[in-house]
């Protein structure tokens, strides 16, 4: 869906139009929500705040302005922004804006599998900072564009590149050798396999 | 290396040439990351109870603060002109600078607005320029993996045209909606041309852009600006225009007319708080009940109640062909195998009169009918919106086509231009489903040109998928395939690849777990 295509469902959604709504709905809800998961790595909440964003955003569609960006962005903002309140209004003391800020003993709320899955891998993420972070998780496990990002995150286009590259320089550097050692590894006898 | 991953290396060294040097580290990183990507368990019972819930949220009126609004909130029937014509006259703008005792200013008359006759202008061959299908922009959206197949409005509650690839069209079979599903193999659509031997004749055909409209609105911007609006004093703002403006009806079962003068569209919405005011107190509307199939009127009904009403409002539909019902979310539901009781009823159903640009209907990329889109409210029997009313005037200009049959029969049997690669986890199991293609009617399709952010209408194929899947949701019927040689060239590359690259994504969890109803929010953790 282009952001002509939004502007237009927003208008029309504005309108009063819920099916115009609905169609917007149908686009975006699967994205926001894996967007939500891996800035939370718990389903329940992840489909609390996922929820609350598009209320949110349908009973806000009157201050939305497609000149000041695509529907797209605005949505992934509201999102964002609702992450960052749950997590400050459980953590009020600590600088916490997602679950990758938490260490293992704060972060009791995440998924079992998905903690497993993580658990080497969050060290170095956590490393970085938290739009970094945002910036790696929209690209790799989102496939988003570098344009994409930009709008989602009201930045420019060249920042979100640069936050990118230097997000891959530093996991390149702390990421212990040990590690690509055994992905070297995994890698050969992977190809083998095929 | 996978595509995706040398795609975000490549992509790392035009930022940074010097990461080059670190690829293969940097390659396992990237692996790293993909690998460790968690399941989502994205769940489809929480997305359809989350949209129900929205369906029944009122909607939130835009709150008028500025004297401005109300001047443009006046008697429709005294004002309300004839949409059509050659020349579209701001009465209602004029009425109520009137009423403020200021002398009338008039449209300039050499406006080309026209929402009736359709004037095509003749350019010189290739007067567009390059044209380019918007690869990034569809890839941006993801329509490049073949999620988003159609532009096209759907009834509510349809669920159509989101989701990644064709996994989207398998649905787990469950009693009702509650309770475990086991997710059935994830299809994989195979289409085979068996139609006629494909030759195209022309080496080239027309390709239309439609025009914006060319007339000064200066004069009455300037008397506008005599009025004062809250303490704003408009003509300080020097070489303004109008492009856009609203009538809003506040009589019972009003409409709300936006009027584009800058891209020459009207689209007409209900004035929701009118319609149902006694649903409604200090600007809160309590929903209605439910609806049920019973409640659907006919398709003759509906279509005569969309017809009075673009006879009332003299719109003018000589571009437009037949009309027809949009019927899809019955379609959806019963192919769905739901039953009474389970499916849920739009409060509106559409009507489509298909737009016809010199003689040929247009369609959108997806295989659907653009139009003007009338909907019919069930429960009041009227029309509650028409959309996609625009104006007519177009440039036509002669581009070359392609020809070779079997170079066009390829996209199409990759599933159009939107077709592409399909990704799996080699732990789901599949099914290869064979769809049909027909021998193709040539059309006219739209397609979005990124070099000057225009839309143009190109020649196209329409093949038809003559054994449609009835056992489940599936809403394409058609496979667009545009024949325009510079679209074309810049569609990605058809190669299907069925197999899985090492580290992938799994289409889907294949147990589905029963979802737990969100936390209310005073128990969510603070």
């Amino acid at each position: 869906m282009d952001r002509n295509q939004q502007a237009a469902l927003a208008a029309e959604s504005k309108a009063g139009n819920k099916e115009a709504f609905g169609m917007l709905y149908e686009h975006f809800i699967r994205p926001i929500y894996n967007f939500i998961y891996y800035k939370t790595h718990h389903k329940e909440t992840a489909e609390d705040l996922a929820s609350k964003t598009f209320i949110k955003a349908y009973q806000s569609l009157h201050m939305f302005n497609d000149d000041r960006g695509p529907f797209s962005a605005w949505l992934y903002q509201i999102a964002r922004n609702l992450v960052i309140d749950h997590y400050r209004a459980q953590k009020p003391l600590l600088n916490v804006e997602d679950v990758w800020d938490l260490s293992s003993s704060e972060d009791i709320e995440s998924d079992t599998d998905t903690k497993l899955k993580l658990e080497k891998i969050k060290v170095y993420l956590q490393d970085l900072s938290s739009e970094q972070r945002d910036i790696v998780i929209m690209r790799i496990w989102q496939e988003m564009s570098y344009s994409e990002i930009a709008t989602a995150l009201g930045k420019s286009e060249a920042s979100c590149k640069m936050s990118f590259s230097r997000s891959m320089r530093k996991l390149r550097e702390i990421i212990p050798e040990e590690i690509l050692i055994m992905l070297l590894l995994f890698t050969v006898i992977t190809r083998k396999l095929l | 290396m996978t595509l995706n991953v040398k795609k975000i290396l490549d992509e790392l060294y035009a930022i940074d040439p010097s990461l080059r040097a670190q690829e293969s580290n940097l390659e396992k990183v990237i692996l790293e990351l993909l690998k460790t990507k968690p399941e989502t368990r994205f769940d489809e019972h929480f997305a359809k109870q989350l949209k129900q819930r929205l369906t029944e949220l009122p909607h939130i009126e835009q709150i008028k603060t500025s004297k401005f609004n109300s001047i443009f909130s006046i008697n429709m029937n005294r004002t309300l002109v004839a949409l059509g014509g050659t020349a579209f006259a701001l009465l209602l703008v004029l009425t109520a600078l009137a009423s403020f005792g200021n002398k009338l200013p008039t449209l300039n008359n050499q406006s080309n607005l026209s929402f009736g006759e359709q004037k095509i202008s003749r350019m010189a061959k290739g007067a567009f320029g390059k044209l380019a299908f918007n690869q990034a922009g569809a890839q941006a959206t993801g329509a490049a993996d073949a999620s988003s197949r159609s532009a096209a409005p759907m009834a509510f509650g349809m669920g159509g045209g989101g989701g990644v690839g064709v996994a989207e069209n398998a649905s787990p079979k469950m009693a009702g909606d509650m309770g475990i599903g086991i997710m059935p193999p994830l299809r994989i659509y195979k289409y085979v041309y068996k139609g006629e031997p494909l030759e195209i004749k022309e080496t080239s055909l027309d390709v239309y852009r439609r025009t914006p409209p060319s007339f000064s609105t200066q004069d009455l911007v300037q008397s506008l600006g005599r009025v004062t609006f809250g303490g704003v004093d408009l003509s300080t703002f020097n070489n303004a225009s109008l492009t856009n403006f609203e009538l809003v009806q506040k009589t019972d079962d009003g409409y709300i007319v936006n009027l584009n003068l800058n891209d020459g569209y009207i689209n007409i919405n209900q004035n929701y708080s009118s319609w149902y005011k006694e649903q409604c107190q200090n600007g809160v509307c309590n929903s209605p009940a439910p609806l049920t199939m019973s409640d659907v009127p006919a398709d003759e009904i509906v279509i005569a109640l969309a017809d009075q009403f673009l006879k009332d409002h003299k719109i003018d539909m000589t571009n437009y062909d037949r009309p027809e019902v949009d019927n899809q979310w019955k379609t959806y539901y019963l192919n769905a195998g739901r039953v009474e009781g389970t499916i849920y009823v739009p409060d509106s159903v559409t009507v489509i009169y298909p737009l016809k640009v010199n003689g040929k209907v247009v369609y959108e990329i997806g295989g659907e009918k653009r139009g003007i889109r009338v909907s019919v409210d069930i429960r009041k029997n009227k029309v509650s919106g028409a959309w996609n009313i625009t104006s007519q005037n177009y440039e036509s200009s002669s581009y070359d086509v392609e020809t070779d049959a079997t170079k066009i029969i390829k996209i199409a049997e990759n599933g159009g231009i939107y077709g592409g690669p399909v990704y799996y986890s080699k732990e789901v199991k599949t099914e290869e489903v064979e769809l049909q293609l027909g021998t193709p009617e040539q059309i006219l399709t739209i397609v979005w040109n990124p070099q000057d952010q225009k839309e143009v209408t190109v020649p196209a194929l329409k093949f038809p998928i003559t054994n449609l899947p009835t056992d489940q949701m599936f809403w394409q019927k058609n496979i667009v395939v545009p024949i325009v040689k510079d679209v074309l060239e810049t569609v990605m590359p058809q190669t299907r690849i069925d197999s899985v690259p090492s580290v992938t994504e799994p289409a889907r969890p294949l147990i589905l777990q029963d979802a737990p109803v969100a936390k209310p929010e005073a128990e969510v953790k603070r």
